[in-house]
């Protein structure tokens, strides 16, 4: 223990004249009297008008001279290190997401949150002994360990000193659980989380009824005693977090953008009819502070601003502990909105959705970009050795090009290009046929398996299957009746779970839909030879759906936005060994490209377009956005929570040295109390 | 002596005699003082019917005279250390006026019972008649020696217990007694006695002469006291004393019974000649 305000215990002096005063004794004159009888009763009503007294041996005034003293030592500002012995460990998470770029108001200069607890992490590490030790992760999307565990205090300073707010998402949960990960088996070592707390309740990816460490004869040991809870309270008693931020939060941001095309006819001055497609833009709004707000939505394109757009949005009740879930919670509907901007057809490029007013002190989530694919007609590759019924339909649909193509003439582009081979369609359909594997874009593939991983085809098809049911809410089966439609045989399917199973049948599914960020694909079990669906209106109604939901996976046409932290994919096949990226406010950069798959390029860490130049006749436009709603609900968190188990912030634990003079003057507090009950029990000494 | 000779104990009650004296009695007797009539009745005394009624009446009346008895008279004495101090020494100045008292009872034939209550024993000396008496009672007072705490309840219990005979009994005593003084006035007035409370206290405690720091030491019990004497504490300690004197004085008056208060600076012959008639004590 040491003391910050030594000089303090000069205030201890204090006890010296009362303690003298208490030994001292005068040479009195020794005088016999026939009774003290009259002479105590003049003492005491003296005394009890008196505002002096002499000084008496009692339990009272010992209780306070002890706690004269302990004011006094209090007034020395005394401390202990919390750590206990020297060459303690630890841990210092620091979450770098989004949320932490947040100016919060207060004090002379504002910072960021960041910016507020690398300063408090400086303080931690001047405060370290030289045996001390600190490991730096830094979290977000991702966890980063910047150091060692090290004494070096320059080098933790300097790791600190680069960090920066990204403008990603958080996922705590990984860096707890990296944190636990380096303390098991040590239990000097403490972990210290600074972070907003703005990622919602935590659940660790690895169940803790699981975690036995050690060999067979550790399971028996302490660590794994108790319930589940009680194990995980154990793993986090080492657990400290601070938390930064006001409490209510300001922000309103756009919390996701998308759009959408359909194929539209059009009529030109001339009379004559053409095909379009008509973009729609859904930009959604939220507000998240508890106040009403009148916000001003902006949109534009490359080359036209639309007019804004005011919206009125409610405040936000406050959050509501306990109802779990990482998105923010009791949002009521009246605190966002989603507009919807129709564009003029043609439109395409990048669209930019800004929020102009108000100002927040979050401002990631105040511009929101999305890339408009080609507004083109749908081209469309049908691979058929020859079908009356399709190729009738599909020319009778509005603003689609078809080319039809033998299966063994795209069997041999296939093998020579891959999926390159398709890149100039926007969707594909195989008539039973189908390439050996399907990666990006859409496709239709009619009485032969999508080659998707987790696929399986019986030997034995079924026969005569009858229809069960069949999904309507999907958005390829709006008004399509499959009651009437009888299929003679089809092929057994087997599915992954994350495939829809749109229409079933007795046996196996007879139509699936599988959707991934990039690939859209649509199975039927059954020939249309083999059925009497030619010769219902249902079919072209289907091709009608699936072509232009087909479509919109396709890379060429699909409204590209992204989220940060998602790795940019650069198709292969492009020709070019190398391209040129433009990161959002960055010089250019070279990236390697592969001819034989897709290129992934990390460090999308920041919100804006991300453009790649020289890979081709035009740039290739990436729109990243922060879109998550937790990040832009910036309200700070008083407690991290992990499961069940709650670690209130607590800014003492920045502190190595934990100051004591709150708990002596509690104990001087105490002791007053004692001294009350022992005057009004009448325990005098 | 001479002047004490004339002197006479008197008790604000008619209390009744065990033997022939020189005091008024409520039975009838052969005094000089005429009380009543009666009718004669046989057997009566011829020698006191009233001839000049019987003249006038030609009726034969009795003549009834007043009967007169003896008177006793009681003195405890407080022989505690806390008596033993003074200038004029407080249980020199309290014998003198038991012994004045006694020797004022002897002198009209009362009957004369003197307790001395000192180290927590009883010295008694009763029944003292006539005057051959008094110089055994001097010399028994001379003897004493004060010792012992004040006990006046106890003292008290065990008085009213030996003498049942109503009777004048003066309790004379600086009533320094932590356990009070109205315990044994109360057990005395049990007693059915006519209670003089003469209460004596010596000059210097009256009016003590103190200025400085002392070690105030009991005599009785060597009870220590750190007294720094001031002005203010002194005034104080005046205020209390005549504070107790009074709230003494009330307790007394409210219960019947005389009480004296004698500083020693009073001389004695003022005290027994003026101050103890002025009284009611003696006439």
């Amino acid at each position: 223990m040491n003391l910050l305000e030594p000089w303090g215990l000069l205030g201890l002096t204090a006890l010296i004249p009362v303690i003298a005063l208490y030994f001292l004794k005068l040479k009195r004159e020794h005088r016999t009297v026939p009774s003290t009888l009259l002479w105590k009763k003049v003492i005491d009503d003296m005394q009890v008008n008196s505002p002096f007294q002499r000084l008496k041996y009692s339990l009272l005034l010992i209780l306070q001279l002890l706690m004269i003293a302990l004011l006094g030592f209090a007034l020395a500002r005394p401390y202990l290190n919390f750590s206990g012995a020297s060459g303690s460990k630890t841990v210092l998470l620091i979450d770098t997401s989004a949320s932490m770029g947040t100016k919060d108001e207060g004090g002379a200069k504002t910072l960021t949150r960041l910016q507020a607890a690398v300063t408090d992490a400086e303080k931690r590490i001047d405060d370290m002994r030289a045996q001390d030790e600190m490991l730096i992760l830094a979290f977000d999307r991702d966890v980063r360990q910047l150091s060692k565990f090290t004494s070096d205090r320059a080098l933790l300073k300097s790791v600190l000193a680069e960090l920066k707010p990204n403008d990603l998402p958080t996922r705590a949960g990984e860096a707890i659980e990296t944190a636990m990960s380096l303390c098991e088996g040590h239990r000097d070592i403490r972990v210290l989380v600074l972070s907003d707390g703005c990622f919602g309740n935590l659940k660790l990816m690895r169940d803790v009824e699981e975690t036995v460490t050690g060999n067979v004869e550790d399971k028996g040991s302490q660590a794994n005693l108790g319930t589940p809870l009680e194990r995980l309270s154990r793993k986090l008693s080492n657990f400290r977090f601070v938390s930064y931020g006001d409490e209510e939060s300001d922000n309103v941001g756009i919390t996701q953008i998308d759009a959408r095309t359909r194929p539209v006819k059009t009529v030109g001055a001339d009379g004559q009819r053409g095909d379009a497609v008509e973009t729609q833009v859904f930009v959604m709004v939220e507000n998240f502070s508890s106040e009403e707000r009148d916000i001003v939505l902006g949109l534009s394109t490359t080359s036209q601003r639309f007019p804004p757009k005011v919206i009125h949005l409610k405040g936000r009740a406050l959050k509501v502990e306990g109802l779990g879930g990482n998105a923010p919670t009791n949002t009521s509907e009246a605190s966002r909105s989603v507009e919807v901007f129709k564009l003029p057809l043609g439109s395409s490029g990048v669209v930019t959705a800004t929020i102009d007013s108000p100002k927040d002190r979050l401002s990631v989530d105040n511009t929101a970009y999305c890339v408009i694919g080609s507004s083109e007609g749908i081209k469309l590759l049908l691979v058929s050795k020859g079908n009356y019924f399709l190729e009738k339909a599909l020319g009778s649909m509005r603003g689609i090009t078809v080319t039809t193509m033998q299966p063994d003439d795209f069997q041999k582009q296939w093998d020579q290009k891959a999926q390159q081979s398709v890149e100039a369609y926007d969707g594909c359909i195989f008539e039973g046929v189908a390439p050996i594997s399907w990666t990006e874009g859409g496709a239709l593939f009619m009485g032969s398996m999508p080659p998707l991983p987790g696929y399986a085809k019986a030997e034995k098809g079924l026969e005569w299957p009858t229809v069960v049911d069949w999904d309507v809410s999907h958005p390829t089966m709006r008004y399509v009746n499959f009651g009437n439609v009888t299929v003679a045989k089809a092929q057994a399917w087997t599915v992954p779970k994350t495939t829809r199973v749109i229409v079933e049948g007795t046996g196996g599914p007879l139509a699936v839909a599988a959707e991934t960020d990039r690939l859209r694909a649509i199975g039927l079990s059954f020939d249309v030879f083999s059925s009497d669906w030619a010769y219902r209106p249902s079919l072209p109604l289907f091709l009608r759906n699936v072509i232009p939901w087909i479509a919109e996976a396709s890379p060429r046409r699909h409204p590209s936005t992204q989220h940060t932290g998602e790795p940019l994919v650069i198709p292969a096949g492009l020709n070019v060994p190398a391209a040129s990226l433009i990161r959002p406010g960055g010089a250019p950069e070279k990236v390697e490209l592969s001819q034989d798959h897709s290129t992934f390029v990390k460090g999308t860490d920041k919100v804006g377009l991300y453009t790649l130049k020289e890979a081709g006749p035009e740039d290739r436009i990436y729109a990243v956005n922060l879109s998550s709603r937790v990040e832009s609900d910036n309200a700070r968190q008083g407690a991290l929570k992990v499961g069940e188990v709650k670690i209130e912030s607590n800014r003492a634990a920045i502190e190595a040295k934990r100051e004591i003079w709150r708990d002596l003057a509690l104990a001087a507090g105490a002791l007053l109390l004692l001294e009350w009950w022992v005057y009004h029990r009448r325990v005098g000494l | 002596m001479a002047k004490l000779g004339h002197l006479g104990v008197v008790s604000k009650k008619i209390l009744a005699g065990k033997l022939r004296g020189e005091r008024r009695s409520k039975k009838r007797g052969e005094s000089l003082e005429f009380a009543d009539h009666r009718q004669y009745s046989q057997g009566d005394d011829l020698r006191r019917i009233d001839w000049n009624l019987y003249g006038r009446l030609e009726k034969l009346f009795l003549k009834l005279f007043l009967a007169e008895e003896d008177l006793s008279v009681y003195l405890l004495l407080d022989a505690s250390r806390s008596m033993d101090f003074g200038s004029v020494n407080k249980f020199d100045y309290a014998r003198k006026v038991a012994a004045a008292i006694a020797y004022v009872g002897i002198n009209n034939l009362d009957r004369v019972t003197l307790t001395v209550n000192a180290g927590g024993k009883d010295y008694n000396l009763a029944n003292l008649r006539g005057k051959k008496q008094v110089f055994r009672l001097f010399d028994f007072l001379s003897k004493i020696q004060p010792d012992g705490k004040t006990e006046l309840l106890e003292a008290a219990r065990r008085f009213a217990i030996r003498n049942r005979r109503p009777g004048v009994i003066l309790l004379i005593s600086d009533f320094l007694d932590p356990e009070g003084y109205e315990g044994p006035l109360k057990t005395l007035l049990g007693n059915r006695m006519d209670v003089f409370a003469v209460h004596v206290l010596a000059k210097e405690e009256v009016d003590p002469v103190l200025t400085g720091d002392f070690l105030l030491i009991d005599s009785e019990t060597g009870e220590r006291l750190d007294v720094t004497a001031s002005r203010r504490l002194v005034e104080n300690y005046q205020k209390t004393v005549k504070g107790f004197c009074s709230s003494m004085q009330q307790f007394c008056a409210a219960r019947g019974v005389s009480y004296l208060f004698a500083s020693t600076d009073l001389p004695f012959e003022a005290l027994v000649l003026n101050y103890l008639r002025h009284a009611g004590l003696v006439k």
